[in-house]
């Protein structure tokens, strides 16, 4: 492996975060908001594997075909993706809750219409 | 500002952005290097010290098992955010009472009503599996958590909206839930009480390779998965409690 393969991994992941900030600004539907901002946090999870990868490391779970000790990857990388993944999924539960209280309270879930000194 | 601008005016930041965070990247270890040494030192002693064969989840419930804490009291924590959101117009919505059954139960055709059904058992018994071996093979409270609750998700498409509610309390839900969470926070005490480190393992660590082992770990992890799949319940009965009223209101 050489030359741009060396970071396109990391260009993958600041893709994901661009594109999903662009799916934010271009919202007209608070569920589609909420649904970018889980392809933004998904960039973290791509960042951290990559960083996290080797190209003949197995998995950090030990078994008969690779006994403790044999080549692995970050076994601290895989459990920071792992708290990632529980923030991503209570962030996403506490965002759509927020969104229906707006839905009964404005009666529409457009940002663009959802003006903060209107009623 | 119009919808154009914006995109314009986006994608002008987003390509600087872009240029900027590969430029930071060229300073990130070169892709597939990376070597922790922390990372290298728990690979070679975490089955010897701790009898467990899934390094990350002996990471997230011992080495780093105050971490994990906090990130269970962040599950914790949205959920009641989630029950306190939805508390705040309580008043007014609790008028109409239980949601009445309403078209979509009995629109449903024989197969949503009874593949989920089917399915319930089997995704529960791999959720309890997953979450019953996290030391030794990929899994753990969390992840088994999550897939029991959509176990319980299933029984809501087999049974429909009415039924389900009425049967699944969340008070019990709440219970456990919480119970769960108090569980970790106690062995946690539980270990500075007889070795003054907080969380630290003092459950007898098994035989690696059994069921039970790992000591602390396992009974952690057991607690976790209570957590999470109670809390999934909870969330999901709170959520569909919602939408009974929002469309009843509607009518």
């Amino acid at each position: 492996m050489s030359g741009w393969t060396l970071y396109f991994p990391y260009a993958v992941a600041f893709w994901l975060f661009v594109i999903g900030c662009f799916g934010i600004t271009q919202s007209r539907n608070l569920i589609h908001t909420i649904l970018c901002i889980a392809v933004v946090q998904s960039s973290t999870y791509m960042l951290l594997l990559s960083i996290d990868f080797h190209a003949q490391a197995g998995a950090p779970i030990f078994g008969s075909t690779n006994p403790p000790g044999s080549a692995s990857v970050d076994p601290i990388l895989h459990a920071l993706t792992l708290t990632d993944i529980v923030v991503g999924a209570t962030v996403t539960a506490l965002l759509l809750a927020l969104t229906i209280q707006i839905y009964r309270r404005r009666g529409t879930i457009d940002p663009q219409r959802l003006r903060p000194m209107s009623e | 500002m119009s919808h154009r601008i914006r995109a314009i005016v986006y994608v002008a930041s987003a390509i600087v952005t872009f240029a900027t965070l590969m430029y930071a990247a060229m300073g990130l270890p070169k892709f597939g290097t990376f070597s922790g040494a922390y990372s290298a030192m728990l690979l070679q002693i975490s089955t010897l010290e701790r009898h467990v064969y899934n390094v990350p989840t002996a990471v997230n419930f011992d080495y780093r098992g105050f971490d994990t804490l906090g990130e269970e009291f962040i599950f914790f924590t949205s959920v009641a955010g989630v029950l306190f959101i939805f508390s705040a117009v309580r008043g007014k919505a609790e008028k109409h009472g239980e949601p009445m059954e309403h078209e979509g139960d009995r629109r449903q055709s024989g197969a949503i009503r009874w593949f989920p059904t089917g399915l319930t058992a089997f995704i529960a018994a791999l959720g309890m599996d997953l979450g019953a071996h996290g030391q030794l093979t990929p899994g753990g409270g969390f992840q088994g958590g999550a897939i029991f609750g959509s176990a319980i998700a299933c029984i809501y498409l087999g049974v429909g909206i009415h039924a389900f509610i009425r049967t699944a309390k969340k008070e019990t839900f709440d219970m456990l839930e919480a119970l769960g969470a108090f569980a970790f926070g106690a062995l946690g005490v539980a270990a500075m009480w007889i070795t003054g480190a907080f969380l630290r393992n003092i459950m007898p660590l098994g035989q690696t390779g059994a069921t039970v082992s790992g000591g602390t770990i396992y009974f952690l992890s057991c607690a976790v998965f209570v957590e999470i799949a109670c809390g999934f319940t909870v969330l999901l009965l709170v959520f569909l409690k919602q939408t009974g009223q929002t469309q009843e209101g509607e009518q």
